[in-house]
């Protein structure tokens, strides 16, 4: 087998491991979304525009991958073991195609795939927002961090969203997207020092976590729900029952990352079952799944902050 | 006082740190040398709470030592992605009234509105040392401080050490370089196989080239003549 895949599997393996029965979850709404792959090929432009996003993710991930210059070097056929990892990511997607008429799909993005690690470069990092700790708290890192990765994806859905703030139902989905890229930023773990910072208990720091994320969501997104719910006032109770959903997605993040928290560590296996359960947020009878998984795990993070929190 | 009492600390079975019973006196500035593996950072990881004790205590004034006491520089320095030094200084509260950044910043130079990702090693040690000095805490652990510090950097270093100590704190640093430590240490431990093998105190650190490298360098100069 492929080293680098090799090494991919034993990762899955420890993450899912380290989620216990969030990882259930995460099978089925990763089958869920394989399901939803192959709906969207059966119909032609929509299969098109699924193959571009597919390649381009890859692209995408290729252009930051920080691994690059090690792979290139001490790994043997390189160009085949990256090749081989960007197949196997679109694989469950892209095979679904193969069951429609737009069969072509599976093989046309995988020769794509095959340009893919040939593009050596690596994106330079510029610092953008310098002056940001003015108005995120120094002490909300995650959320100064995950704004300069994400800015370009947030401001334009932010601003489409309160531009757009009379539609029916259109501003909740661009806001939920708001909100995903927002539980993106909890899955890098800070150094030990800066956890303790504060000697706070692990109680405290969960819920001084909550509160910042519950200042900010509230200022973002109620400027927004009321002039969408002046415009619409039959679905002020869908206007109501939005910030509470979108609370415990991010609450959910904020517990699933402590829950797994070790210094230093980058959870990849995380960001699988967040964008998973994310997408259970925005389907009806998956509502509850975000409250009930950020119940679940708030023990967990407790359990687990307390090996580091307390002397 | 800090007082060690019977610490041994082991990783899967293997004993890092093994039965040290050992007393430090407050205000005064130790040196922990040792090999690679003489379990160096092990102490310090230990003597921060980073890893809690598995046999044995530390005692700081008579209490279990707590991570309040304590400031503590780490060998690798770990930041969070995309935030700047200026935020990652503005994490920690400032408890040392006399911290200044302005000046400080006359000597160490570091780009603090860019990104972290973007420093040298030597700029990001200098960093996690702004943010070291800017708590007041009673005892300071400086693991491999000098590292990838410039010689400019490496006097600062020394200096502040030294007024650490004028201030009354406690001051343990580990280095691979002895001369550093000549300078500011009061006693220098030598860390053999997980115990302290040897104390000097400052009026014996001449003797320390000789006791702990003559036996290492008759050999190595054996070895070293057949081999090359």
């Amino acid at each position: 087998m492929a080293i680098l895949l090799n090494i991919r599997l034993i990762q899955v393996k420890r993450e899912l491991n380290s989620t216990g029965l969030g990882a259930l979850i995460a099978i089925g709404l990763f089958s869920f979304l394989i399901y939803a792959a192959y709906t969207v090929f059966l119909k032609s432009p929509g299969a098109y525009y699924l193959t571009a996003f597919l390649f381009l993710a890859c692209v995408s991930v290729q252009s930051y991958r920080n691994d690059k210059q090690f792979v290139y070097i001490h790994i043997r056929k390189p160009h085949f073991e990256m090749y081989s990892e960007y197949l196997l990511l679109t694989i469950p997607f892209s095979a679904t195609s193969l069951f429609t008429s737009n069969w072509f799909c599976f093989p046309a993005l995988a020769a794509a795939l095959l340009l893919v690690p040939y593009l050596k470069f690596t994106l330079k990092q510029k610092t953008y927002f310098k002056s940001i700790s003015s108005v995120i708290q120094a002490a909300d890192f995650e959320w100064i961090s995950g704004f300069r990765r994400s800015f370009g994806i947030l401001i334009p859905l932010y601003l489409l969203a309160l531009g757009l703030s009379w539609f029916r139902i259109l501003p909740l989905l661009l806001l939920w997207f708001i909100t995903v890229t927002i539980a993106s930023f909890f899955t890098e773990c800070e150094p030990l020092h800066i956890l303790k910072e504060g000697n706070l208990s692990s109680a405290k720091l969960l819920k001084r976590k909550l509160i910042r994320m519950l200042i900010y969501i509230l200022f973002m997104y109620i400027p927004v729900l009321v002039i969408n719910t002046i415009f619409n006032p039959k679905y002020w109770i869908l206007n109501l029952l939005f910030i509470p959903l979108q609370i415990s997605l991010v609450s959910y993040a904020v517990f699933l990352k402590y829950s797994t928290y070790e210094p230093n560590k980058n959870s990849v296996g995380n960001n699988v079952i967040l964008s998973l359960v994310s997408i259970g947020s925005i389907i009806p009878y998956f509502l509850p799944i975000p409250l009930m998984m950020a119940v679940f795990t708030y023990g967990k993070a407790q359990k687990n902050l307390n090996n580091y929190l307390n002397d | 006082m800090i007082k060690l009492q019977n610490l041994t600390f082991s990783f899967s079975g293997h004993k890092v740190l093994d039965d040290i019973t050992i007393d430090f006196q407050e205000n005064q500035v130790y040196g922990i040398v040792g090999l690679n593996g003489a379990g160096k950072t092990t102490f310090f990881n230990v003597l921060s709470t980073t890893l809690k004790t598995q046999t044995g205590t530390i005692k700081y004034g008579g209490n279990v030592i707590s991570n309040k006491d304590i400031a503590y520089l780490e060998t690798a320095n770990y930041f969070y992605s995309r935030i700047t030094g200026n935020e990652y200084l503005k994490i920690f509260k400032q408890t040392n009234p006399g911290f200044n950044l302005g000046s400080l910043q006359e000597f160490m130079k570091l780009p603090l509105d860019d990104l972290i990702e973007t420093y040298s090693t030597g700029m990001k040690k200098k960093l996690a040392l702004l943010g070291v000095l800017k708590q007041d805490k009673k005892i300071f652990l400086f693991d491999e401080p000098f590292n990838g510090l410039d010689l400019e950097t490496n006097k600062i270093l020394e200096l502040i050490i030294t007024t650490l100590k004028e201030k009354g704190k406690t001051i343990f640093v580990s280095s691979h370089i002895i001369d550093p430590l000549l300078t500011v240490c009061n006693q220098i431990h030598y860390l053999d196989k997980g115990k302290f093998a040897r104390s000097f105190d400052k009026a014996d650190f001449n003797q320390i080239e000789d006791e702990l490298f003559k036996k290492l360098k008759a050999d190595a100069q054996t070895i070293i003549s057949h081999s090359l």
